[in-house]
Protein backbone atom coordinates (compact mmCIF):
# COMPACT_ATOMS: atom_id res chain seq x y z
CA UNK A 1 0.00 0.00 0.00
CA UNK A 2 1.26 3.63 -0.69
CA UNK A 3 0.92 7.05 0.27
CA UNK A 4 -2.56 7.43 -1.96
CA UNK A 5 -3.94 5.01 -0.15
CA UNK A 6 -4.18 6.81 3.55
CA UNK A 7 -3.78 10.30 2.15
CA UNK A 8 -7.32 11.96 2.68
CA UNK A 9 -7.62 13.23 -0.68
CA UNK A 10 -10.59 14.96 -0.26
CA UNK A 11 -9.27 16.80 2.65
CA UNK A 12 -6.68 18.53 2.05
CA UNK A 13 -5.55 22.39 2.99
CA UNK A 14 -4.36 24.08 0.27
CA UNK A 15 -4.78 27.05 1.69
CA UNK A 16 -4.63 27.04 5.43
CA UNK A 17 -5.82 30.19 6.88
CA UNK A 18 -4.03 30.10 10.53
CA UNK A 19 -1.12 31.91 11.00
CA UNK A 20 0.26 29.60 14.04
CA UNK A 21 1.00 26.05 14.29
CA UNK A 22 -1.40 25.14 16.67
CA UNK A 23 -4.15 26.88 14.76
CA UNK A 24 -2.99 24.83 11.68
CA UNK A 25 -3.15 21.93 14.01
CA UNK A 26 -6.80 22.51 14.72
CA UNK A 27 -7.74 23.58 11.17
CA UNK A 28 -6.36 20.56 9.91
CA UNK A 29 -8.80 18.30 12.36
CA UNK A 30 -11.63 20.50 11.46
CA UNK A 31 -11.50 19.42 7.95
CA UNK A 32 -11.05 16.14 8.14
CA UNK A 33 -14.31 15.91 10.35
CA UNK A 34 -16.05 18.51 8.23
CA UNK A 35 -14.79 15.25 5.37
CA UNK A 36 -15.86 12.51 7.95
CA UNK A 37 -12.68 11.04 8.25
CA UNK A 38 -12.77 11.61 12.32
CA UNK A 39 -15.89 12.13 15.04
CA UNK A 40 -16.06 15.97 16.27
CA UNK A 41 -16.27 14.12 20.05
CA UNK A 42 -12.34 13.27 19.47
CA UNK A 43 -11.32 17.09 18.20
CA UNK A 44 -9.99 18.17 21.53
CA UNK A 45 -8.18 14.78 22.40
CA UNK A 46 -6.18 14.81 19.26
CA UNK A 47 -5.47 18.38 19.29
CA UNK A 48 -4.24 17.61 22.39
CA UNK A 49 -1.89 14.71 21.50
CA UNK A 50 -0.48 16.78 18.35
CA UNK A 51 0.55 19.00 20.59
CA UNK A 52 2.06 17.06 23.12
CA UNK A 53 4.01 15.47 20.12
CA UNK A 54 5.55 19.08 19.27
CA UNK A 55 6.11 19.55 22.73
CA UNK A 56 8.52 16.44 22.73
CA UNK A 57 10.53 17.83 19.87
CA UNK A 58 9.11 19.81 16.80
CA UNK A 59 8.18 17.70 14.01
CA UNK A 60 9.39 20.57 11.31
CA UNK A 61 12.09 18.10 9.80
CA UNK A 62 13.43 21.22 7.94
CA UNK A 63 13.45 23.02 4.35
CA UNK A 64 9.95 24.61 5.55
CA UNK A 65 8.44 21.10 5.68
CA UNK A 66 6.74 19.61 9.03
CA UNK A 67 5.07 16.11 9.90
CA UNK A 68 2.91 16.58 12.72
CA UNK A 69 1.64 13.14 13.67
CA UNK A 70 -0.39 11.90 16.95
CA UNK A 71 -2.55 8.39 17.43
CA UNK A 72 -6.35 8.37 18.72
CA UNK A 73 -8.02 5.91 20.89
CA UNK A 74 -11.18 6.11 18.13
CA UNK A 75 -8.68 6.83 14.89
CA UNK A 76 -10.10 4.10 13.18
CA UNK A 77 -7.17 3.96 10.36
CA UNK A 78 -3.87 5.84 9.41
CA UNK A 79 -5.11 8.87 7.94
CA UNK A 80 -2.87 11.65 6.03
CA UNK A 81 -3.50 14.82 5.42
CA UNK A 82 -1.75 17.94 3.61
CA UNK A 83 -1.67 21.42 3.64
CA UNK A 84 0.17 24.45 2.53
CA UNK A 85 0.63 28.05 4.08
CA UNK A 86 1.96 30.69 1.91
CA UNK A 87 2.93 32.77 4.50
CA UNK A 88 4.84 30.28 6.67
CA UNK A 89 3.96 28.84 9.98
CA UNK A 90 6.21 29.16 13.06
CA UNK A 91 6.81 25.40 14.44
CA UNK A 92 10.24 25.89 16.18
CA UNK A 93 12.29 24.52 13.40
CA UNK A 94 15.45 23.32 13.90
CA UNK A 95 16.87 25.13 10.97
CA UNK A 96 14.86 28.40 12.14
CA UNK A 97 12.67 28.53 9.15
CA UNK A 98 8.97 28.60 8.59
CA UNK A 99 7.18 25.91 7.59
CA UNK A 100 4.94 26.02 4.29
CA UNK A 101 4.32 22.37 3.52
CA UNK A 102 3.04 19.92 6.08
CA UNK A 103 2.00 16.48 6.09
CA UNK A 104 -0.33 15.78 9.12
CA UNK A 105 -0.83 11.88 10.35
CA UNK A 106 -3.35 10.46 12.69
CA UNK A 107 -3.49 6.44 13.46
CA UNK A 108 -5.16 4.20 15.76
CA UNK A 109 -3.36 3.62 19.29
CA UNK A 110 -1.86 0.53 18.28
CA UNK A 111 0.16 1.63 15.12
CA UNK A 112 -0.51 -0.32 12.36
CA UNK A 113 2.71 -1.68 10.37
CA UNK A 114 2.02 0.32 7.74
CA UNK A 115 2.70 3.73 9.40
CA UNK A 116 6.68 2.83 9.03
CA UNK A 117 5.89 2.89 4.82
CA UNK A 118 3.89 6.14 5.40
CA UNK A 119 6.22 7.86 6.69
CA UNK A 120 8.47 6.48 4.16
CA UNK A 121 6.26 7.50 1.19
CA UNK A 122 6.32 10.72 2.31
CA UNK A 123 9.76 11.30 3.07
CA UNK A 124 10.40 9.80 -0.56
CA UNK A 125 7.95 13.06 -1.71
CA UNK A 126 9.86 15.64 0.75
CA UNK A 127 13.37 14.65 -0.98
CA UNK A 128 11.80 15.22 -4.49
CA UNK A 129 14.08 18.72 -5.33
CA UNK A 130 10.61 19.86 -7.23
CA UNK A 131 7.93 19.11 -4.19
CA UNK A 132 8.47 22.27 -2.56
CA UNK A 133 8.39 24.36 -5.32
CA UNK A 134 5.90 22.64 -7.47
CA UNK A 135 3.65 22.76 -4.10
CA UNK A 136 4.00 26.43 -3.80
CA UNK A 137 2.89 27.08 -7.17
CA UNK A 138 0.14 24.47 -7.35
CA UNK A 139 -3.40 26.81 -8.33
CA UNK A 140 -5.63 24.28 -6.44
CA UNK A 141 -5.95 21.29 -3.77
CA UNK A 142 -6.30 19.09 -6.84
CA UNK A 143 -2.93 20.23 -8.52
CA UNK A 144 -1.04 19.46 -4.84
CA UNK A 145 -2.95 16.36 -5.28
CA UNK A 146 -1.45 15.47 -8.82
CA UNK A 147 2.20 16.94 -7.52
CA UNK A 148 2.08 14.43 -4.56
CA UNK A 149 0.95 11.42 -6.56
CA UNK A 150 3.64 11.61 -9.15
CA UNK A 151 6.50 12.22 -6.57
CA UNK A 152 5.20 9.17 -3.69
CA UNK B 1 39.45 4.71 10.51
CA UNK B 2 36.25 4.28 9.97
CA UNK B 3 33.90 2.87 13.49
CA UNK B 4 30.90 0.60 13.18
CA UNK B 5 28.14 -0.13 15.12
CA UNK B 6 25.95 -3.05 14.67
CA UNK B 7 22.48 -2.65 16.90
CA UNK B 8 18.88 -3.73 16.78
CA UNK B 9 15.92 -1.38 16.82
CA UNK B 10 14.20 -1.96 20.01
CA UNK B 11 11.44 0.23 21.00
CA UNK B 12 8.16 -1.43 19.34
CA UNK B 13 7.61 2.02 17.06
CA UNK B 14 10.51 1.54 15.22
CA UNK B 15 13.02 3.65 14.00
CA UNK B 16 10.55 6.95 13.19
CA UNK B 17 10.18 11.06 13.27
CA UNK B 18 10.71 11.62 16.82
CA UNK B 19 13.76 8.77 17.67
CA UNK B 20 15.49 9.50 13.69
CA UNK B 21 15.26 13.55 14.91
CA UNK B 22 17.09 12.52 18.27
CA UNK B 23 19.60 10.56 15.79
CA UNK B 24 20.22 13.17 13.63
CA UNK B 25 20.46 16.62 16.19
CA UNK B 26 22.73 14.49 18.14
CA UNK B 27 24.97 13.08 14.64
CA UNK B 28 24.85 16.90 13.61
CA UNK B 29 26.72 18.06 16.76
CA UNK B 30 30.01 15.88 15.19
CA UNK B 31 32.10 16.57 11.79
CA UNK B 32 32.96 13.26 11.25
CA UNK B 33 30.50 11.35 8.24
CA UNK B 34 27.64 8.97 10.17
CA UNK B 35 25.79 6.84 7.83
CA UNK B 36 22.63 4.52 8.83
CA UNK B 37 22.31 1.19 7.37
CA UNK B 38 18.74 -0.88 7.93
CA UNK B 39 17.97 -3.92 6.03
CA UNK B 40 20.88 -3.48 3.64
CA UNK B 41 19.72 0.29 2.87
CA UNK B 42 21.53 2.90 3.85
CA UNK B 43 21.43 6.94 4.30
CA UNK B 44 23.04 10.01 5.42
CA UNK B 45 22.45 9.96 9.28
CA UNK B 46 22.29 13.51 9.33
CA UNK B 47 19.29 13.69 7.37
CA UNK B 48 15.73 13.70 8.76
CA UNK B 49 14.03 13.05 5.44
CA UNK B 50 16.89 10.51 3.97
CA UNK B 51 16.66 8.37 7.04
CA UNK B 52 12.74 8.15 7.18
CA UNK B 53 12.79 6.33 3.77
CA UNK B 54 14.93 3.27 5.60
CA UNK B 55 11.82 1.67 7.46
CA UNK B 56 13.20 1.09 10.85
CA UNK B 57 10.91 -1.53 11.86
CA UNK B 58 11.26 -2.86 15.81
CA UNK B 59 13.30 -5.90 15.80
CA UNK B 60 15.42 -5.18 12.72
CA UNK B 61 19.31 -4.96 12.59
CA UNK B 62 20.32 -1.04 13.11
CA UNK B 63 23.50 -0.73 12.39
CA UNK B 64 25.81 3.07 11.52
CA UNK B 65 29.30 3.68 10.67
CA UNK B 66 30.75 7.37 11.75
CA UNK B 67 34.39 8.32 9.94
CA UNK B 68 36.14 11.29 10.66
CA UNK B 69 38.53 13.32 13.61
CA UNK B 70 35.60 12.73 16.33
CA UNK B 71 34.14 10.03 15.03
CA UNK B 72 34.73 8.30 18.76
CA UNK B 73 32.77 10.80 20.96
CA UNK B 74 29.86 10.53 17.90
CA UNK B 75 30.10 7.09 18.35
CA UNK B 76 29.41 6.31 22.02
CA UNK B 77 26.78 8.92 22.17
CA UNK B 78 24.74 7.60 19.13
CA UNK B 79 25.45 4.24 20.29
CA UNK B 80 24.42 4.80 23.94
CA UNK B 81 21.59 7.07 22.28
CA UNK B 82 20.22 3.83 20.32
CA UNK B 83 20.96 1.28 22.68
CA UNK B 84 18.50 3.48 24.83
CA UNK B 85 15.64 2.83 22.44
CA UNK B 86 16.51 6.71 21.44
CA UNK B 87 15.13 7.68 24.71
CA UNK B 88 11.75 6.96 23.16
CA UNK B 89 9.91 6.34 26.42
CA UNK B 90 6.30 4.55 25.63
CA UNK B 91 7.01 1.55 26.90
CA UNK B 92 9.47 2.86 30.10
CA UNK B 93 8.56 2.23 33.68
CA UNK B 94 9.08 5.89 34.52
CA UNK B 95 8.78 5.32 37.72
CA UNK B 96 11.67 3.00 38.29
CA UNK B 97 13.91 4.85 36.27
CA UNK B 98 13.33 8.60 38.03
CA UNK B 99 16.56 9.66 37.49
CA UNK B 100 17.79 8.79 34.02
CA UNK B 101 18.47 12.10 33.24
CA UNK B 102 21.36 11.88 34.94
CA UNK B 103 22.21 8.74 33.74
CA UNK B 104 21.65 10.51 30.20
CA UNK B 105 24.03 13.09 31.16
CA UNK B 106 27.01 11.42 32.88
CA UNK B 107 26.69 9.38 29.73
CA UNK B 108 27.47 11.52 27.32
CA UNK B 109 29.64 13.73 28.78
CA UNK B 110 31.73 10.71 29.84
CA UNK B 111 32.25 10.03 25.79
CA UNK B 112 34.49 13.40 25.78
CA UNK B 113 37.65 14.16 26.24
CA UNK B 114 37.20 17.84 27.89
CA UNK B 115 36.35 18.32 31.30
CA UNK B 116 32.52 18.85 31.89
CA UNK B 117 31.37 20.41 35.25
CA UNK B 118 28.12 21.10 35.68
CA UNK B 119 26.56 24.01 38.59
CA UNK B 120 23.49 24.45 40.11
CA UNK B 121 22.98 27.12 42.39
CA UNK B 122 26.83 27.48 44.18
CA UNK B 123 27.47 23.61 43.71
CA UNK B 124 29.23 22.02 41.13
CA UNK B 125 29.97 18.21 40.29
CA UNK B 126 31.66 16.38 37.42
CA UNK B 127 29.31 15.24 34.72
CA UNK B 128 31.32 12.49 34.22
CA UNK B 129 30.63 11.75 38.03
CA UNK B 130 27.48 9.87 38.16
CA UNK B 131 27.47 9.55 42.28
CA UNK B 132 28.59 13.23 41.67
CA UNK B 133 25.38 14.47 40.09
CA UNK B 134 23.09 12.71 42.12
CA UNK B 135 24.40 14.67 45.04
CA UNK B 136 24.06 17.84 43.25
CA UNK B 137 20.34 16.77 43.03
CA UNK B 138 19.04 18.50 39.73
CA UNK B 139 15.60 17.49 38.47
CA UNK B 140 15.05 16.89 34.28
CA UNK B 141 13.54 20.26 34.08
CA UNK B 142 15.89 22.61 35.70
CA UNK B 143 18.49 24.61 34.11
CA UNK B 144 22.24 24.04 35.77
CA UNK B 145 24.69 25.38 34.30
CA UNK B 146 27.81 23.81 32.04
CA UNK B 147 30.83 24.75 31.12
CA UNK B 148 32.97 22.33 28.59
CA UNK B 149 36.81 23.18 28.49
CA UNK B 150 39.11 20.73 26.77
CA UNK B 151 40.00 19.46 23.02
CA UNK B 152 36.41 18.63 22.43
CA UNK B 153 34.85 21.14 23.16
CA UNK B 154 32.72 22.15 20.81
CA UNK B 155 31.04 19.06 19.92
CA UNK B 156 30.40 18.36 23.86
CA UNK B 157 28.73 21.88 24.31
CA UNK B 158 26.56 21.47 21.31
CA UNK B 159 25.42 17.71 22.51
CA UNK B 160 24.84 18.74 25.86
CA UNK B 161 22.89 22.07 24.60
CA UNK B 162 20.51 19.72 23.07
CA UNK B 163 20.26 17.40 26.00
CA UNK B 164 19.03 20.72 28.02
CA UNK B 165 16.88 22.07 25.23
CA UNK B 166 14.99 19.25 25.24
CA UNK B 167 15.07 18.04 29.21
CA UNK B 168 17.40 15.51 28.97
CA UNK B 169 14.61 14.00 26.63
CA UNK B 170 12.79 13.23 29.40
CA UNK B 171 8.87 12.41 28.11
CA UNK B 172 7.40 14.29 31.17
CA UNK B 173 5.22 17.16 32.19
CA UNK B 174 7.13 18.77 34.39
CA UNK B 175 4.73 18.90 37.90
CA UNK B 176 2.27 21.41 37.95
CA UNK B 177 4.31 23.02 41.29
CA UNK B 178 7.13 23.50 39.09
CA UNK B 179 5.73 24.77 35.68
CA UNK B 180 6.79 28.48 35.29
Amino acid sequence: MGLMDFLAADALCPDLKSTTRDEALAEFLQRLIECGYLDRKDQKALLASLLERERLGSTAIGKGVAVPHCKGKTVPRIIVTFGRSKEGLEFKALDGEPVHAIFMVVYPAERPPEYLQVMESISRVIQNPDFRRFVANAKDGQEILDIIQEMS
Amino acid sequence: MALQAELVIRNRCGFHVRPIQRFTQLAKAFQSDVKVTIAGKTAPGKSIVHLMSLKGECGRPFSFTVEGPDEKQAFEVLSYLVENSFFVEDELDKAAHPTRHLDRLASFAGAFKSDIRVSVGNSSADAKDRAALEKLGFRFWDKPRIEVSGPDQAQAEKVLKTLLQYRFFVEEEVPDTEAV
